[in-house]
């Protein structure tokens, strides 16, 4: 049940030496895995399921500037052996997830120069790169198209086009003040491409909002691709 | 070079791996405006500022910009090779006239990543540090005012040049700050009017640090404080060879 793409490419031998530090636990919706500046006690590595990365600024306001599925994992600092963490990490939509903790993960699973320690170096670049992407799509790109990007970000980790998400978690999610989400959902849903329901939003036409979308959705998922492609081409 | 380098990050190293890497390192120059990559390049390798500043720039297939980092002599240029990719995420443009220590590709992949070591710890801690500098510039970009950005570039770009002034364009800051020039004309205008900087064609001259800061959103001193104590912590660490 490794649906984990990076957990996934592991060879047997890595693969077993690993498990005994893996727990499988549940995601549950809206739960906090990271609090901003405190130190990070696991990793998840998510094999169903979507998790958000929060900056929280002065005010209240915060914003989304990456997702985590089943592609990646929760918990970068403690490969990078770095101290700062400001990421709020949120469960986006429900899964299940393997959980390592610290010390074994620290000081057992990494090992330098092993494959699997170089696979997630490979992910830490990929995620530094969708972030920087993030930052020149909330500033440049209308709300539409980040709307758009978000879903398809979304729907890309998940099995089903039903997407647990709330109108509240939305605007953080692009960027955006709530009243341009509304009129942005309530446009594409007259134009037939989503529906919204209490508590989750349905696509229904997935290659109209592709069309919707700025080129950044298309640009994370090439460079996902061509990660992953890597990292599996290096296992083998 | 002197005995230790002028940047945070190798001054960080045990003696004796410096003395080791000492044979890879080349001094380069770059003069302000000068690109150092640009994005999806091969890097030629991996460039340790000893002073002046670059500016990291995300460029869209449109050719829009945002800043994403302002690099000096506490940061590392060519972080994907650390990480294990071969080419620029984004460009990298001095902002000042710069010199800086360079690993060749090659040099770097032989003598640091492939066996670890002291080196590549401190790269991965640094990784960490602008990888949360990243996050709050992206939140900074989506969710302050203009002149709150603006200010924060000016403080940070003075920092770095060691002084109360900084040459820079009003084109250079709108690619900075992903919006049109006239915004930038209008809001150094605003900041003019309020006595905290005297902003020329080319030229920006704090006039009232404290007026300056007050402007500036809070992501000046979180990106500011941070990368401090996480270099203070890098170069505590006992890199071990």
């Amino acid at each position: 049940m490794l649906a984990n793409l990076l957990l996934g490419v592991l060879p047997e031998r890595e693969r077993r030496r690993i498990v005994p530090y893996c727990e499988t636990v549940q995601l549950q919706p809206r739960t906090t895995l990271i609090e901003p500046e405190s130190p990070v006690e696991c990793v998840w590595f998510p094999h169903a399921g979507v998790c958000s990365n929060l900056i929280h600024v002065q005010g209240g306001e915060a914003v989304e500037v990456g997702l985590v599925g089943r592609e990646g994992m929760v918990g970068l600092p403690l490969v990078l052996g770095g101290f700062a963490n400001p990421f709020h990490v949120i469960v986006q939509q429900g899964g299940v997830a393997t959980r390592i903790a610290r010390e074994p993960f620290t000081h057992e699973v990494l090992d330098a120069g092993h494959p699997f320690c170089t696979a997630l170096l490979k992910y830490a670049n990929l995620f530094l790169s969708t972030v920087a992407q993030t930052a020149a799509c909330n500033r440049l790109h209308r709300i539409e198209q980040r709307l758009s990007r978000w879903l398809l970000d979304m729907r890309a980790r998940t099995d089903s086009p039903d997407l647990a998400v709330t109108h509240e978690l939305l605007g953080l999610m692009v960027g955006a003040y709530r009243p341009s989400v509304t009129n942005a959902l309530k446009a594409f849903e007259e134009r037939g491409l989503i529906r919204v329901a209490r508590g989750h939003l349905i696509l229904l036409n997935e290659a109209a909002l592709a069309g919707e979308a700025c080129e950044c959705h298309d640009a994370i998922q090439k460079r996902t691709e061509r990660t992953l492609d890597n990292i599996r081409s290096m296992a083998a | 070079m002197s005995i230790w380098p002028g940047n945070a990050i190798l001054r960080a190293l045990p003696a004796e791996e410096l003395e080791r890497l000492r044979p890879f390192l080349k001094g380069v120059r770059f003069s302000s405006g000068q690109r150092i990559c640009s994005v999806d390049e091969t890097l030629p390798g991996i460039w340790f500022p000893e002073s002046g500043a670059a500016s990291r720039l995300n460029q869209l297939l449109t050719g829009e910009t945002v800043e994403v980092g302002i690099v000096g002599n506490d940061g590392v240029i060519g972080l994907p090779l650390v990480l294990g990719g071969s080419r620029a995420a984004g460009a990298c443009v001095a902002q000042a006239d710069c010199t800086a220590l360079m690993i060749a590709t090659a040099d770097f992949e032989e003598q640091v990543r492939k066996h670890g070591g002291p080196l590549m710890d401190a790269l991965l801690m640094y990784t960490n540090l602008y990888i949360s500098t990243l996050a709050q510039l992206t939140a900074c970009h989506c969710l302050h005012r203009i002149e709150q950005r603006l200010s924060r570039c000016i403080l940070t770009l003075a920092d770095y040049s060691g002084d109360q002034q900084v040459r820079i364009t009003h084109d250079t800051l709108a690619e900075f700050l992903g919006v049109h020039r006239p915004s930038i004309t209008y809001a150094l205008q605003a900041l003019a009017d309020t006595g905290a900087i005297s902003a020329e064609r080319r030229r920006i001259v704090i006039a009232d640090r404290s007026a300056l800061l007050e402007h500036s959103c809070e992501c000046y001193c979180v990106i500011r404080n941070s990368t401090a104590r996480e270099i203070e912590r890098i170069q505590a660490t006992r890199l071990q060879p």
